[in-house]
């Protein structure tokens, strides 16, 4: 009987073809590229006036910030982000615009003598109140950190392999041989997809999503291994061939599956778009680890289960002693035997 | 359970609900000098979220500070000196009585012998650098030797820090010559670190009194010889009464030259000098002959401190030489949350959202059931909260939020599980106390299962991955572990006691009877 179900379970040729192209489009790219860790700012420039407390004290602070948004507006720059910094100890405080790397060094520095020549301010008798500033432009360069990068991709496999070990006894050798392509490809999938779209993450944040792509999957796989473990107890499964079981167990487990995944993904997008940019920036792309686990879960790792499950049935009957009527002591005829 | 225990219970679980959330959440002044600060905002937050708990202090955020190579200064410092030089000599040569030329003339060379010594042709952004260190024609460009060295300086600062593992630490190279370092607020030895991480130059260990004066005894003074002859490695170790250690393991050679210089601290007390570069980052005094392999310093260590003082002499031990840039730091400011000083609040908000619509969901599916699963959730978030302030490694992070979301998840999945089959159950015309008591028995090994699974898995990538994996990662699986006694035991026991309030249990959980047609 071919139901829906059983259908999908026939088109693993093109769950196989759209992983591959997928991820290896993205190791090819992430060779190439890496990912967009622009959040990151792996470089900028910044623009800063270091003011000492007399500026505070005379109610200068607003004056000093528009006096460097004129200069910028003069020689036509645009900041990303304006933040004041205190000194832990001393009294001074620092004014730190950051630009975008490509900002012109000519225009930041006509700023810098514009600001440098205006920051000098006058009490009403026209004496000097005595500002002490420090005007500077600096290149920054971040740095990048292999360590983390490598151990959490050794952690992603470790666990992998140990919970997968445990799913073998509980739930079946062939449970666990779809379960490992299933979270592979939902993994590699997810770093796959951020590498190819180029959408823009922090530099921690694609082995996150690799770690939450491990434990959705691992979630809704289970949750699908569950319900076969408890259906194929049953002897009505015992008469289906391994595609049409697995599909027919699948439509008893498919609605808790679609069920958890929207959990997670509502609750993924809710945090993401209610929080601040830079939590957004972080949280909402996970939206994709979950997809990715979903897809695996449901169509990827069941399609190869049925292969998994068809060859390990078969080597359970080969292992299996089969009767072949009562044996025949010296002498005896096949009528006797019969009689 | 009967109505009398039911009533006990659910009184007991809404005021220990009541006690928790006031803990976590409550904060207010008690007079005015004290306040009372809930849980929630004592907890650590790392460098991205922060908030304030007065008005001199808060939590979150990080500090920098800038490190100086030998050779290269600050624009702030360069024009402090240049304004002090040029003040002096104005004022010496507008002095209208005894104006004394010499002395003029004296000032005004300092003042251009300052300029010439950090020439407009090697500044670098805010950077100025020394003609002699940095270049070797004149001031004109800065030489390769130079580069290089800068080079290694930034690779052994940058391979100290990186070794500290800490979440949210940021290093930048500054206009080429200078390293900033961003540590967060949470890293309780910032300032110990900013210090010791500077310090350059050969590991020597010397003995005596006085630092200055004290004879070095690694490396001996012979041809060829060099630290790592007498010393493997610096490690860290934590006894069980919470004192931190850094050990020092020994090579044979370096175990017989300690053991025959310290052979008559018994009788004179002697103090070891562990020196890199002029810098003396350990010294302790040795009352006892040391003929250990490895010898454990004890002394103001704290878990943080032992290990970057261990992780610099390491560095030191590995890459130190005589001939290594010296490093200063300068000023340390404070930065707050890199997220915006309302990242925190709302982070807080769309946690409470996802927790609502979870609630609604309950309550429209299972009706009056969902106060069963509303009470075990609460005690569940609660009890991760009052966790996550108590753990001392652990603190608020967008990585923490999103491991207790996704655990929060798990445990309204492994609430459903049982409900779900406790509906098909009533459905099929068992009595409510047997759907539940059969849903229980044949869901167990399920959520036991999942929790294990997820646990493990969680633990796992703990262990192993560092930073803000594993805080998403313990977070995570802490979760599961209160998911799996929450799922098993309080859901069961609130499920039990609410219910038996009601004589029409269907309606109580909105569970139907599966109607049957009639033949007749």
């Amino acid at each position: 009987m071919m139901t829906k179900r059983l259908k999908s379970l026939k088109l693993w040729p093109l769950f196989v073809a759209v992983s591959a192209v997928v991820i290896l489009a993205g190791i090819i790219l992430f060779a190439l590229f890496g990912f967009n860790t622009s959040p990151e700012k792996p470089n900028y420039k910044t623009f800063e006036v270091q003011y000492n407390v007399v500026v505070e004290l005379n109610d200068k602070e607003e004056d000093v910030k528009n006096i460097c948004k004129d200069a910028f507006k003069e020689n036509g720059l645009s900041y990303d982000s304006e933040n004041v910094f205190e000194e832990v100890e001393g009294s001074s405080k620092r004014l730190v615009y950051e630009f975008k790397a490509s900002a012109s060094n000519v225009a930041l520095e006509k700023a810098k003598a514009t600001v440098e020549e205006k920051l000098a301010f006058t009490n009403t008798e026209g004496e000097s109140l005595g500002v002490e500033k420090t005007v500077t432009v600096n290149t920054i360069k971040g740095e990048s950190f292999k360590e983390a990068a490598w151990r959490a991709a050794v952690a992603i496999a470790v666990g992998a392999v140990v919970v997968l070990v445990y799913m073998g006894f509980r739930f079946g050798w062939a449970s666990v041989l779809s379960g490992l392509v299933g979270m592979v490809n939902a993994v590699f999938f997810t770093l796959g997809f951020f590498a190819i779209t180029r959408i823009p993450v922090f530099a921690v944040a694609p082995l996150l999503y690799a770690a939450i792509a491990a434990i959705s999957f691992m979630l809704l796989w289970l949750l699908h291994c569950m319900k076969m473990r408890d259906n194929f107890k049953d002897p009505e499964f015992a008469r289906f061939d391994a595609g049409e079981a697995v599909a027919a167990s699948l439509n008893t487990s498919d609605k808790f599956v679609y069920f958890t995944a929207g959990a997670l993904g509502i609750a993924v997008v809710l945090v993401g778009v209610i929080a601040a940019a830079g939590v957004r920036l972080l949280v909402l792309p996970a939206i994709v680890a979950v997809a990715a686990s979903l897809y695996s879960a449901s169509l990827l790792a069941p399609s190869v289960h049925v292969y998994c499950k068809r060859a390990f049935d078969k080597i359970k009957k080969n292992k299996t002693p089969k009767y072949n009527g009562k044996k025949k002591s010296k002498g005896e005829t096949e009528e006797q035997v019969k009689d | 359970m009967g109505k009398v225990k039911s009533a006990i219970c659910i009184v007991l679980t809404t005021l220990l609900i009541a006690v928790m959330c006031f803990f976590c959440t409550v904060s207010f002044k008690l007079n005015d000098i004290e306040t009372f600060h809930s849980t929630v905002s004592l907890t650590g937050k790392d460098i991205t979220l922060g908030n304030e708990i007065d008005e001199d202090n808060y939590i979150g955020g990080g500090y920098v500070t800038t490190y100086y190579p030998e050779g290269v200064i600050s624009a702030k410092e360069y024009e402090d000196n240049l304004a002090a030089y040029e003040t002096a000599y104005k004022e010496a040569d507008s002095a209208t009585d005894n104006r004394d030329a010499d002395k003029v003339a004296e000032l005004l060379k300092r003042v251009n012998d300052y300029k010439a010594k950090y020439p407009e042709a090697l500044k670098r952004g805010s950077l100025y650098l020394e003609k002699e260190i940095a270049s070797e024609d004149e001031g004109k460009t800065i030489s390769d030797s130079f580069k290089t060295k800068i080079e290694k300086t930034f690779k052994i600062a940058k391979e100290r820090y990186e070794a500290l593992h800490i979440d949210g630490m940021k290093i930048e190279v500054l206009s080429d010559y200078a390293l900033r370092v961003t540590l967060p607020q949470i890293y309780s030895a910032s300032s110990y670190a900013f210090q010791n991480m500077a310090y350059m130059g050969e590991l020597t260990v010397a003995v005596g009194s006085d630092a200055s004066t004290a004879t070095t005894i690694f490396p001996e003074k012979k041809k060829d010889a060099v630290i790592g002859d007498y010393l493997k490695s610096f490690s860290t170790r934590t006894s069980a009464d919470g004192t931190h250690y850094v050990g020092i393991s020994f090579t044979s050679l370096g175990r017989e030259v300690i053991k025959e210089q310290t052979a008559s601290a018994e009788s004179s007390s002697t103090t070891l000098f562990i020196k890199v570069g002029d810098n003396v980052p350990v010294q302790f005094s040795v009352s006892s002959q040391i003929d250990q392999s490895t010898t454990y310093i004890s002394g103001s260590f704290t878990g943080e401190s032992a290990k970057a003082t261990s992780v610099l002499l390491n560095s030191a031990l590995k890459y130190g030489d005589a001939e290594d840039l010296t490093v200063s730091y300068g000023d340390t400011i404070l930065i707050p949350a890199t997220y915006g000083g309302n990242a925190l609040m709302l982070v807080y908000i769309a946690f409470a959202v996802t927790i609502v619509a979870m609630a609604v969901f309950f309550f429209v599916r299972y009706g009056l059931l969902g106060f069963a699963y509303l009470f075990t959730y609460l005690l569940f978030l609660f009890s991760m909260l009052l966790c996550i302030w108590a753990i001392p490694f652990l603190y608020i992070s967008v990585g923490s939020v999103l491991g207790l979301l996704l655990a929060s998840v798990v445990l309204g999945i492994s609430s459903a599980l049982p409900y779900e089959y406790a509906r098909k159950e009533y459905a099929l015309g068992r009595t409510m106390t047997a759907s539940v008591k059969s849903a229980y028995k044949k869901t167990f090994w399920h959520v036991f299962d999942l929790h294990v699974v997820l646990a493990a898995l969680a633990f796992i990538i703990y262990g192993i991955s560092l930073t803000g994996l594993s805080t998403f990662a313990f977070t995570f699986g802490l979760g599961i572990g209160f998911s799996a006694i929450c799922s098993l035991l309080v859901g069961r026991l609130q499920w039990a006691s609410m219910m038996s309030f009601t004589s029409k249990k269907g309606n109580f959980c909105r569970f139907k009877r599966e109607e049957v047609e009639d033949d007749d």
